[in-house]
């Protein structure tokens, strides 16, 4: 009797023991990341290409220069300008014409009122997106052959 | 007697059981995408020795056969319940048995793979991501868990 | 005079515009006393090279008389100004990017040993130009040559923080007034905790019976007090009496909950008659 029962168990025992054992494990890391956000100020140049040694010549602002500006939106950014009032002798600039706008459309843009050579404006879109477009007149009064350069500032400050 | 029964029939019993199965994986690194830019996709590879995940496998035994199966987050989650997408391509895990970020043998992180351990019973996987942000996504620290499951084949 | 004041077409060909610019991330950089340590992901996104500068100075926002923000700038900070424009180093400060490529500038922070607790400025100060401006697209054949290049300066905070920081705002002066087809709105805000206050302002117009007619939502940044200017559009208000009412919480979109030193929201509202 007590051998049968012995042996049922070792039985029991190798049974068990007969099935394939399946090692499995598992580890787990965490994948991390910060989403920033940003600010980009792009500007392109404002050309008035060739003029007469005494010529006025205006480029208007939906075809001079032009600024963008993507950031979050709603953001508040304070927008300054510094525009040269000449580029040297008898190469005068003025009657500069600015314009914003939330698309790229500078037809329907806003003017930014120019008074002066500085000035500065707040602009806050809900998109996150501003368009700037600036135009001038240039004028030249026996000017001395020869190229002509200066730059506009645009600064721009987050809040 | 009842011993000398029982004896010759414990020694039948599989040598295998329970001895040689020990196997440990441990996760080395996640992905980190670190700092992303809204509405510009970030991918790392599984080659980045500093960004890519890895796990390290330790088995017994000398060049078993392992299936390895990711448990992959569908998104990160971060501030106010802002979550960053992501997705995997068909070669964004790989397989070392020498455990080298250098010498990996690709594989689809999406499906089991199975896999060979070196005869020193180790090998490591890599993964790399791609995460999405939107173009109006919170800014903020975001987090996934990731998991890999590590199978013996008899 | 020049001899050669010769006849020319007047414009040249149009040529491919010239452009510079800089992504900058983040846009408000928070560097912890343990830390000192921060980092600011340049982006030139162009198609031509551009040469970065960074740099530093003491300024913090305040608003003018017409409720704009405008950013005061202090050449020499004194002692009684928490500035931290004279210990923040950027790595490098300089630099030339291709098109398209990234640079990350370390900000190290080395604060003077003895320290107090609280919350120190300072703006970053990150200039972009471009190359020499190609005047002419074609031959030159002699003329006066005019352009205009474009330098862009993006200026952005930093915040320094010592030891546990407090926030607080009180709000007062609270007025409105119908300009046009906007209801343009004016109150004072006054920081009364060690951090800036950085909140967000919300309105809202409401008529006798209960109902919200107009809503504005608009970030407001109390360094020191700022008189700031909201505007709601009355597209769809008609005139009568009605009542303002103005909350600012702390937080703001563009930045995460968890570099906001938090305040307790302040409540304000005035009678608006809208003729």
């Amino acid at each position: 009797m007590r051998l049968r029962q012995t042996v049922a168990l070792v039985c029991l025992l190798a049974a068990g023991a007969a099935r394939p054992a399946w090692a499995q494990t598992s580890g787990s890391t965490t994948m991390t990341g910060t989403v920033l956000t940003a600010i980009t100020v792009t500007g392109s140049d404002l050309r008035f290409g060739n003029l007469l040694s005494t010529q006025t010549k205006r480029v208007a602002a939906a075809a001079g220069g032009r600024f963008i500006l993507t950031m979050a939106a709603s953001a508040p950014v304070t927008i300054a300008y510094v525009l040269p009032a000449s580029l040297g002798p008898n190469v005068s600039l003025g009657a500069w014409d600015l314009r914003s706008n939330t698309i790229n459309d500078p037809a329907t843009g806003s003017t930014v009122v120019v008074g002066s050579t500085s000035g500065s404006f707040t602009a806050s879109t809900a998109t996150g997106t501003l368009y700037l477009w600036i135009g001038a007149t240039v004028t030249t009064s026996s000017a001395a052959i020869g190229s002509y350069s200066r730059p506009i500032t645009l600064t721009v400050t987050y809040n | 007697m009842v011993m000398r029964a029982v004896v010759p029939l414990l020694l039948l019993l599989p040598a295998s059981r329970g001895a040689a199965q020990t196997l440990q994986v441990t996760g080395i690194r996640g992905v980190a995408f670190g700092p992303m830019l809204p509405g510009t996709s970030a991918v790392v590879s599984r080659t980045d020795g500093s960004r890519s995940a890895q796990f390290d496998i330790k088995g017994t035994g000398s060049g078993r056969v392992v299936q390895l199966q990711f448990t992959l987050p569908a998104a990160l989650s971060g501030p106010g319940g802002a979550v960053v997408p992501l997705s995997y391509a068909s070669a964004d895990a790989g397989f070392s048995a020498l455990q080298s970020i250098a010498s990996q043998t690709a594989f689809d992180p999406r499906s089991p793979y199975t896999a060979t351990l070196a005869t020193n019973g180790r090998g490591s996987v890599f993964l790399g991501c791609t995460a999405q942000p939107a173009a109006g996504q919170a800014p903020g620290n975001y987090t996934a868990t990731l998991t890999l499951t590590v199978t013996y084949f008899p | 005079m020049t001899r050669y004041a010769a006849l020319l077409a007047a414009l040249a060909l149009p040529a491919p515009l010239l452009a510079q610019g800089v992504l900058i991330a983040p846009t408000v950089v928070f560097i912890d006393a343990r830390t000192r340590t921060a980092s600011l992901m340049i982006v030139n996104p162009n198609e031509q090279a551009a040469e970065i500068e960074v740099g530093t100075l003491f300024a913090y926002p305040v608003t003018d008389s017409t409720g704009q923000l405008v950013l005061r700038t202090v050449e020499a900070p004194d002692s009684t100004l928490p500035s931290a424009a004279a210990w923040v180093k950027p790595f490098p400060r300089r630099m030339s990017l291709a098109p398209h490529a990234q640079q990350t500038v370390r900000l190290l922070v080395t604060p003077p040993p003895s320290l107090a607790d609280g919350e120190y400025w300072s703006r970053i100060v990150v200039t972009a130009r471009g190359g020499q401006l190609p005047l002419s697209a074609g031959a030159d054949t002699g003329g006066v040559r005019v352009g205009l290049s474009v330098e862009v300066r993006t200026i952005i905070p930093l915040l320094y923080r010592k030891g546990r920081q407090t926030g607080g705002i009180v709000v007062s002066a609270l007025r409105a007034q119908r300009q046009g087809d906007s209801l343009v709105v004016r109150a004072h805000v006054e920081r009364t905790g060690t951090a800036a206050a950085l909140g967000t302002a919300r309105g809202e117009l409401i008529d006798s019976t209960g109902t919200s007619r107009a809503v504005f939502s608009a970030p407001v940044t109390a360094y020191y007090s700022v008189d700031p200017r909201f505007t709601f559009p009355l597209d769809s208000v008609p005139p009568g009496r009605y009542r303002l009412r103005l909350e600012i919480s702390p937080g703001r979109q563009d930045l995460a909950a968890d570099a906001i030193v938090p305040f307790s929201a302040v409540r304000d509202s005035v009678t608006v008659l809208l003729p």
